[in-house]
């Protein structure tokens, strides 16, 4: 009988879970999550949770009340502490052994931390788990000074959520404009712009120097300024969690390396999720945010580990909720040479087409615009030119 | 109109050449939202709610017998419902259809 671990309860680790036990029903199916409750999904922490529409009860992943019966032996709060790969086990906190023939790697990422220097004794909110929202939620009611440090999506959708309570808003942005890594610079302009209309004050190029806890706010300093807030929640990247398979020996640079199957460099072992580094269709491998992204790899991974002959190659594709906006990221948007836009960016509705030296769609964003999105996935798949995206005449 | 099962009832929402093949319309009716679609010829009904967010499929994209959600990307097969790519993974309901002297009639809950 195989027998197959997974560690990490994420949405990756929890449908590679699920489709081993569909393609191997006969096998046994460890999985193995440091968290305390059932898997979730990630997504609605910073929007749905946060501002109060939906409860954790209703964010659990599908499929996760049926373990049982699909074999899948669920280990919640359980810290992997070891991967031997020549006795092939894992070793928890708690000392026990379980044997493996094969195993899944999706460790997930983690919010990178302020430096302590500059953090001091000030309580500093994240943004990464269950408990992390809901030590938030408790904090964020109306009238209330909440400071977002970091102006990527999670600080973004904090602050929309953050206003919908009822707070009042600032972004402290390091860069020159908001979203600055992946996303072109007109989608970080249409954002911002969404962001002042609804209240919220943008600093950009606001490096943050220092934090003091005074009594119940915190003063936060950096050169030439001071604010206060009774919030600080700080959103300015996530980091792989590799440090398990570092220490087992496996490539963990940029992320845990894994090929298109999904293999790491030991035949047994596999990676599915965040954590990874692997191949994409354009540019070099990279590490990919995404809870699409993440739920195929894990899929495809378990399909690779009972020995099916797969390719992951999924267009990466994320999307963010924010006020009543939707934006939608399709592809590589970040490596186009020229760009195209549909439809009006002076409006709520347009949609950014980046296009490659040859002149095909490598990817793109979508605001408002979920048909564009569609549209995208199907030509960067079909390394489409632009005509491809012109609305169809009837 | 006729009543065919206890709690059900068929409703005219469309004629048949208002969903040309490979088309999809929107109908509401009472506080259902129902999305029609033209299958290479053959009409299927669904409920036009995405079950993962609130948007309208017929916002979205529809490529012979799949449908893409406008929010998420989320994809069903709309003959039988069921949900057949992430993030949705509850199936859509289906209604039974029937064409009548050109007018597509939809057995719907009363």
């Amino acid at each position: 009988m195989q027998r197959f671990i997974v560690i990490g309860g994420g949405v990756a680790g929890h449908r590679a879970a699920i489709e081993l036990s569909r393609c191997a029903p006969a096998a046994t199916i460890d999985l193995v999550s440091d968290e305390s409750a059932l898997p979730y999904e990630r997504p609605p922490l910073s929007k749905e949770l946060l501002h109060g529409s939906k409860t954790a009860e209703e964010i659990v992943l599908s499929g996760v009340t049926s373990y049982a019966q699909n074999n899948i032996r669920y280990h919640p709060g359980t810290r992997v502490t070891a991967i031997d790969r020549d006795a092939k086990q894992i070793v928890t906190q708690t000392g026990d052994v379980l044997p493996y023939d094969r195993l899944l790697i999706a460790t997930g990422s983690r919010a990178r931390r302020l430096p302590t220097a500059c953090v001091g004794d000030a309580r500093v909110h994240y943004l990464r788990t269950l408990e992390d929202a809901a030590a938030l939620r408790q904090q964020m009611s109306a009238g209330r000074r909440i400071v977002v440090v970091g102006g990527g999506f999670i600080g973004l959708e904090v602050a929309a959520s953050a206003v919908r309570s009822g707070c009042r808003v600032t972004i402290l942005e390091s860069q020159q404009r908001v979203l600055s890594r992946g996303m072109p610079a007109l989608v970080s302009e249409w954002v911002d712009g969404l962001h002042r209309a609804q209240g919220v004050d943008i600093r950009l190029l606001t490096d943050v120097s220092s934090m003091r806890q005074q009594r119940s706010a915190v003063a936060i300093a950096g050169t030439g300024w001071e604010i206060e807030a009774d919030i600080v929640v700080a959103g300015i990247g996530a980091e792989p969690n590799v440090e398990l398979a570092a220490a087992a020996g496996l490539d963990t640079g940029g992320g845990l390396v894994v090929d298109a199957q999904c293999r790491t460099s030991d035949p047994s072992i596999f990676g599915a999720g965040e954590v990874t580094s692997h191949p994409v269709m354009h540019g070099k491998p990279r590490r990919i945010e995404s809870w699409k992204s993440s739920a195929e790899q894990g899929s495809i991974a378990a399909q690779a580990m009972v020995g099916a002959t797969v390719q992951f190659d999924e267009i990466p594709s994320l999307w963010s909720d924010q006020f009543d906006t939707n934006i939608q990221a399709i592809g590589f948007p970040d490596l186009g040479v020229t760009q195209e836009i549909l439809g009006d960016p002076s409006s709520n509705s347009w949609t950014l087409v980046s296009l490659g030296a040859d002149g095909s769609v490598l990817g793109g964003v979508a605001v408002n615009r979920g048909r564009d999105a569609s549209a995208l996935r199907r030509a960067v798949r079909q390394r489409a030119g632009f005509a491809f995206m012109r609305p169809k005449v009837a | 109109m006729e009543s065919e099962e206890s709690g059900s009832e068929w409703r005219a929402l469309a004629t048949l050449d208002e969903i040309n093949p490979g088309q999809m319309i929107a109908r509401e009716s009472g506080d259902i939202h129902v999305a029609l679609y033209n299958v290479g010829g053959s009409i299927f009904a669904t409920d036009n709610v995405c079950t993962h967010a609130y948007a309208l499929l017929t916002d979205g994209w529809l490529d012979d017998s799949v449908v893409e959600c406008p929010l998420h990307g989320g994809q069903f097969n709309v003959c039988t419902g069921e949900a057949i790519c992430t993030p949705a993974e509850t199936n859509l309901r289906t209604f039974s259809v029937r064409v009548v002297d050109g007018q597509v009639e939809v057995l719907l809950p009363i």
